[in-house]
């Protein structure tokens, strides 16, 4: 109890700080929904080189924590289903 | 030529008439001339903080529909003789002007006056647009607060879609003591998500109320902290390099650690 250098637990403004971080980029995100099209079509560009898939099967989404939980932090996740992998790159050698 | 900036905010009662007038005031007692723009149609709420509701003639919406010279309606500070407030008709609605009227009416304005403030409405509506669409140049207004800096940040957002020249932030009611308890954000949690350059920080202080009785912006007042705040942003938008008002966590001694330490405990 008396130990007076300890920092007090969070209060109110570090909550209202991490609220408004969320809030802000989904608020962001949801102006300008085609940024995660974006996002989805340049991971695909790349995945392609290695992969082979169904594009109809991709997911993408933004996980928002409450903000009231220290340490929890927004969270892009994508779910990739992959029907086969690409030879082309089979021990070190530029394939094809 | 002059310069044509917005004062606007998104989120209504954060203080952005206020803010209109101690700027505008500030400019002026610098010795430039100024026009206030009260674009808040319906609710206009400029005059009675600058005093001046007993001097309104004509208002701007009949100076657009071509009812009288805008130099007719502009009326003049009580004290300071080159500070004018165009004010907004009470009966009104937002509507009542068009975007391409406002342009016309700061162009006829721009090359007389050093400085041509608008108070914008809150929300970001036809009021909105009427309010921005003659500026290059805008001061948000915010308070420390989530649902403040949100709307804050959308309405930056809508500034810089249309290619604003400068947007700088005024963070307005910021309590020290509570900012020191961790209990209100401070400056940098609000700058690090709008990431605009800051004009200024205002403390929350009584005096503005008391301005706000009197029909006296608190720039005016030595003892108004808030009204040092806009005098120092006056002279920042002058390019005079003033520092910030320190608003920093202070260094308690023993006795006031444990004085916090107890209040907590309650």
């Amino acid at each position: 109890m008396f130990n007076l250098d300890k920092s007090p637990i969070a209060g109110s403004g570090d909550i209202a700080k991490n609220r408004l971080d969320n809030i802000i980029m989904q608020d962001r995100m949801e102006r300008s929904p085609q940024v995660l099209e974006h996002i989805k079509s340049e991971i695909i560009a790349v995945m392609e080189n290695y992969l082979e898939f169904d594009e109809s099967q991709i997911e993408i989404d933004l996980w928002m924590p409450s903000g009231k939980v220290a340490g929890e932090a927004p969270t892009l996740t994508t779910s990739f289903p992959i029907k086969a992998w690409k030879r082309r790159y089979e021990d070190g050698q530029e394939g094809e | 030529m002059g310069e044509i900036i917005v004062v606007t905010s998104g989120k209504g009662g954060v203080g952005k008439t206020t803010t209109t007038a101690n700027i505008g005031t500030g400019l002026a007692a610098m010795g430039k001339s100024v026009v206030l723009i009260d674009m808040d149609i319906g609710l206009r709420n400029l005059d009675v903080i600058l005093g001046l509701e007993r001097h309104i003639v004509y208002d701007l919406v009949q100076v657009v529909e071509g009812r009288c010279r805008v130099k007719q309606a502009l009326v003049k500070d009580k004290r300071h003789d080159n500070l004018y407030l165009l004010p907004a008709p009470q009966t009104r609605d937002k509507d009542a002007v068009t975007p391409e009227q406002m342009l016309k009416l700061c162009s006829s304005l721009v090359d007389d006056y050093d400085y041509i403030l608008i108070d914008c409405p809150a929300g970001i509506e036809q009021g909105f647009r009427n309010a921005t669409i003659a500026a290059n140049k805008a001061i948000i207004v915010a308070t420390p607060e989530v649902n403040s800096v949100r709307d804050a940040d959308r309405v930056v957002g809508l500034l810089e879609s249309v290619n604003f020249e400068e947007i700088r932030l005024v963070l307005n009611r910021v309590r020290p003591d509570m900012v020191r308890r961790k209990e209100m954000m401070d400056m940098d949690a609000v700058t690090n998500v709008l990431a605009i350059d800051v004009l200024g920080i205002v403390p929350d202080d009584e005096h503005i109320i008391a301005a706000g009785n009197k029909g006296e912006p608190a720039v005016s007042d030595p003892a108004s902290p808030a009204g040092l705040a806009y005098a120092n942003i006056a002279q920042r938008i002058l390019d005079i390099n003033v520092p910030m008002l320190e608003i920093v966590e202070k260094k308690l001694t023993f006795g006031e650690k444990l004085k916090e330490l107890f209040r907590k405990g309650r």
